[in-house]
């Protein structure tokens, strides 16, 4: 419960994780000043929110304002904009892919690579069909900078299942 | 549209900047320039063709998939990270 409430707030599972301990041990260390009046999941919330508070504060302070759209791909391409490694035939039905559990092991690794915030924008597009408005809505972004990750997901996600499914067919 | 200035931008247009354009295109509705020029990049390069092809594999495939598949959508917490919590409790419990 603490769980899922700290990720869908900071929709980062180490992040999340970390908090739960936090507020557990918080709630350990004070559980003497736990008057009864409210429900334990209210008392344990309530923790927890103070913790979130001050994550969100600690993280504004060390992201970098501006997040540069070319992070990280700039090795994709050459100095004249070519490919630096020409993509090549993909084999695979989607439907055969999404049953196959190795290669959903290997697409599970390759999303958990990207950003957090990152995966879970790209899961909401591309897996439920959130349209950007509604992105740009619920992770409180503009539409450039909504385009701008979904860009670096697709990028990014790609080269991994490149390297790591499909890699020796992109060898010509 | 200029038609000269319309042949420019689709001669200018490389890889790299198609890239972005296509990936947006998945998106929302491009403008009729931006149009224009990924279309005659993609009838030239096979190249980014693929790519295309890759990215509407991978929603393809995405779109197939359970929310419960990938741990990136998992909401709650994992077993190892469970482990982790309860130790860490039972480190504080000794300690204090």
């Amino acid at each position: 419960m603490l769980y899922s409430y700290a990720v869908s707030r900071v929709r980062d599972p180490h992040a999340a994780e970390d908090l739960v301990q936090e507020t557990l041990l918080a709630a350990i260390a004070s559980a003497g000043s736990f008057a009864g009046a409210s429900s334990e999941r209210t008392w344990l919330i309530g923790i927890l929110r103070h913790k979130l508070v001050d994550h969100l504060r600690r993280r504004l302070r060390e992201r970098p304002p501006v997040e540069s759209a070319r992070d990280g791909m700039a090795d994709l391409f050459d100095g004249r904009g070519h490919w630096r490694t020409a993509p090549s035939k993909w084999g695979g039905d989607p439907h055969a892919l999404a049953e196959d559990a190795e290669f959903l092991a290997v697409l599970d690794r390759c999303l958990s690579r990207l950003p957090a915030r990152t995966a879970h924008l790209f899961w909401l597009r591309e897996a439920e069909g959130v349209e950007t408005a509604e992105l740009c809505e619920r992770l409180d972004v503009s539409p450039t900078n909504v385009w701008a990750m979904l860009h670096r997901a697709r990028c990014g996600l790609r080269e991994c299942l490149r390297l790591h499914w499909f890699g020796a067919g992109d060898r010509r | 549209m200029n038609p000269l200035h319309a042949i420019r931008t689709v001669l200018l247009l490389t890889c790299r900047d198609a890239a972005p354009l296509l990936s947006r295109g998945m998106d929302q509705a491009l403008v009729v320039r931006e149009r224009a020029a990924l279309r005659a990049h993609l009838w030239i390069c096979p190249s980014c063709r693929r790519y295309r092809k890759q990215l509407h594999l991978i929603r393809g495939i995405l779109s197939l998939c359970p929310a419960k598949t990938f741990s990136v959508c998992s909401r709650s917490l994992p077993r190892e990270a469970r482990e982790r919590v309860r130790l860490a409790l039972a480190r504080h419990g000794g300690a204090g």
